[in-house]
């Protein structure tokens, strides 16, 4: 879906964009960073708004070449607040759906059927200026979804939302990416938002690319990696696990206690377990949350796949 | 109200970039603006009721049966001249102020909203360019200006033409007829082009019509002293309206008398107005795609 080689974007001397690198699959994509990071320059650039050196497909298309093209196939939501002034709400809609190249007619029929899916059927008749933020988000969102785009590129799409909002935007995104196969490039500083939508993640810190892939793939980093309770004889237990060629946590653990083991597969353990005499009454795969990746990738630590293999 | 997921349907068409998007923008424009009952009363009001009225007024004043007295009509010798001609000269005189001030209502908003609504990332974010925009939005405000500037002229036309008693009125008038339609058109494209500059450098719709109508009350007074202080006509181009009022007398079949009651400074040469238009029109125009291109970018 979108394809990045090596590409450079400066303001001035400060670099937004230091050569990054990387493809985007179909599905939903997390695009993560701390503020400043480059991910909305990122998303203009790939739009077409931003010259930059460096290649770019979205697509197939170039979006420096045809940047037209490229926007007529991407539904864009903006960060910030934003509505065209003097409108109502369907009639904004069906405005950009004709900017986008759609005919009066179709704008207006599809612009209907958006605000009902966003939740704003009701409330299309409003002006548009008039609504409140989390309002606006979902009019950003019918705006973005009104020529029934291919790609969706969403700049922080629950911002200002109340709880329950959110959670029918997330599911709704999620929906879209799923049952009706739009690709979706989702920026957010919510992690939980990124963690409910998307399968994949692109995380930036100061214009470069510092993690990228499936978040079960990133988020399981210590692959192999159990927490064990365990009855009996603990003592040869751990010395079983040992001779398998298993790493256990340091100390002596008493009855009940919750062993760290990092194996190469659960059947070791339980194998272990059997020669040693002790019943397994636990056993969970240690998983790290997309949060603990996105704290080490914006520190510069090293992924933990990294790090094992530097081990 | 809550989400309805399943009501999520395809659409069959598909989205192209089209040429049309800043016709698109134009109407959409027209329309927003002909919310606002304000505009609705000044179009209806100020433009072709008033013109035709003054019409039939010279023309009972012709006949010793109107408001302007008849030794007035004989002294400046207006029974024996082209009326058409000396109706839209005083037009003219009129419309500058009003164009001004219609433009401040109608040109001045445009961008400034949007900026203040935060609306270019969205306009931005489909197959459209600065050039489109902003050839939409000059359309809209084209549009209501031309009602003001040039539409009269029409009706105006189409009065003398339909009470004329003498045949080949329409032909005898056409010359006259298109260069006052000219002059409507200069002005048109002046005062849309210095709106739409004016409104691209704020957000607030408020401050640009003020400066707009400072531009025009400002310069046309400035001009004017700085013309008599320094006994240079050519100094009136400064005036944006000054310009098109004085391209429209050179165009237009003003009687000697007439253009010197009028006119006590004499006739300022033609070359001078015309500079003054194009160096408005270009500074206007210039300020507007490079405000526009650099919010496009920031935003």
């Amino acid at each position: 879906m979108l394809t990045i080689r090596n590409l450079h974007k400066r303001f001035g001397q400060t670099v937004a964009l230091d050569g990054v690198d990387c493809e985007v699959g179909a599905g939903a994509t997390g695009l993560l960073g701390p503020n400043g990071a480059g991910k909305t320059t990122l998303l203009r650039i790939l739009l077409g708004l931003l010259p930059a050196s460096g290649e770019a497909r979205v697509m197939g298309l170039d979006p420096f070449r045809e940047p037209r093209a490229v926007r007529a196939r991407i539904g864009y939501m903006p960060e910030s607040e934003c509505a065209i002034p003097g409108l109502f709400g369907v009639d904004a809609v069906a405005f950009l759906g004709r900017l986008a190249g759609m005919s009066r007619r179709d704008a207006f029929k599809r612009a209907h059927e958006v605000m009902y899916f966003v939740g704003l059927g009701e409330e299309r008749y409003r002006e548009a200026s008039e609504y409140s933020t989390g309002m606006q988000q979902r009019l950003k969102l019918a705006a973005a979804l009104v020529h029934d785009p291919e790609l969706l590129m969403l700049d922080e799409p629950t911002n200002g939302l109340d709880p329950k909002g959110r959670e029918e935007i997330l599911t709704l995104l999620r929906e879209l990416a799923t049952e009706h196969k739009k690709h979706l490039l989702l920026s957010s500083h919510l992690l939980p938002d990124v963690e409910h939508v998307c399968t994949n993640v692109v995380m930036l810190r100061q214009g470069r690319i510092v993690r990228k892939g499936p978040i079960t793939e990133l988020t399981s980093g210590e692959k192999g990696t159990y927490e064990v309770k365990a009855r009996g004889d603990l003592a040869r237990l751990l010395a079983q696990l040992r001779g398998l060629g298993a790493e256990v946590g340091e100390g002596a653990p008493g009855e009940g206690a919750v062993l760290l083991v990092r194996a190469a597969d659960t059947a070791t353990i339980f194998r272990a377990a059997h020669e040693a005499g002790a019943q397994v009454r636990g056993l969970r795969a240690v998983r790290r949350t997309l949060e603990n990746v996105f704290l080490d990738a914006v520190d510069g630590r090293p992924a933990a796949t990294e790090a094992r293999r530097a081990d | 109200m809550p989400i309805d997921i399943a009501s999520y349907r395809r659409w069959e068409g598909r989205a192209r970039p089209t040429p049309f998007s800043a016709l698109a923008i134009a109407t959409t424009m027209v329309r927003r603006r002909m919310r606002l009952r304000l505009v609705r009363w000044i179009v209806g009001g100020f433009t072709v009721v008033p013109c035709v009225f003054a019409m039939l007024a010279f023309y009972a004043s012709l006949q010793g049966e109107g408001p302007i007295d008849r030794s007035t009509v004989d002294r400046l010798g207006l029974a024996d001249v082209n009326m058409l001609g000396i109706l839209n000269f005083l037009f003219d005189q009129m419309a500058g102020f009003f164009a001004m001030l219609f433009a401040a209502l109608v040109a001045a908003p445009l961008i400034a909203e949007d900026r203040r609504a935060h609306a270019l990332p969205l306009y931005f974010s489909r197959p459209i360019g600065h050039i489109e925009y902003i050839v939409g939005k000059a359309a809209s405000a084209a549009f209501f200006l031309a009602l003001l500037l040039v539409l009269p002229r029409v009706c105006m036309y189409l009065v003398e033409v339909g009470f004329s008693e003498t045949d080949g009125t329409a032909m005898r008038q056409m010359p006259t007829f298109l260069a006052s339609c000219a002059t409507g058109a200069i002005g048109v494209v002046l005062v849309t082009s210095i709106g739409l500059g004016v409104s691209s450098l704020t957000e607030r719709p408020t401050y640009a019509a003020l400066t707009l109508l400072g531009v025009g009350v400002i310069m046309a007074g400035l001009s004017f002293h700085l013309a008599l202080a320094l006994g240079k006509p050519s100094l009136l181009a400064l005036s944006p309206y000054a310009c098109v009022q004085r391209i429209g007398m050179e165009l237009m079949v003003i009687p000697e008398a007439l253009r010197a009651e009028m006119n006590a400074l004499s006739v300022m040469p033609i070359r001078a107005a015309w500079t003054g238009v194009s160096i408005w029109t270009a500074l206007s125009l210039g300020v507007l795609v490079l405000r526009v291109r650099r919010v496009e970018v920031v935003t």
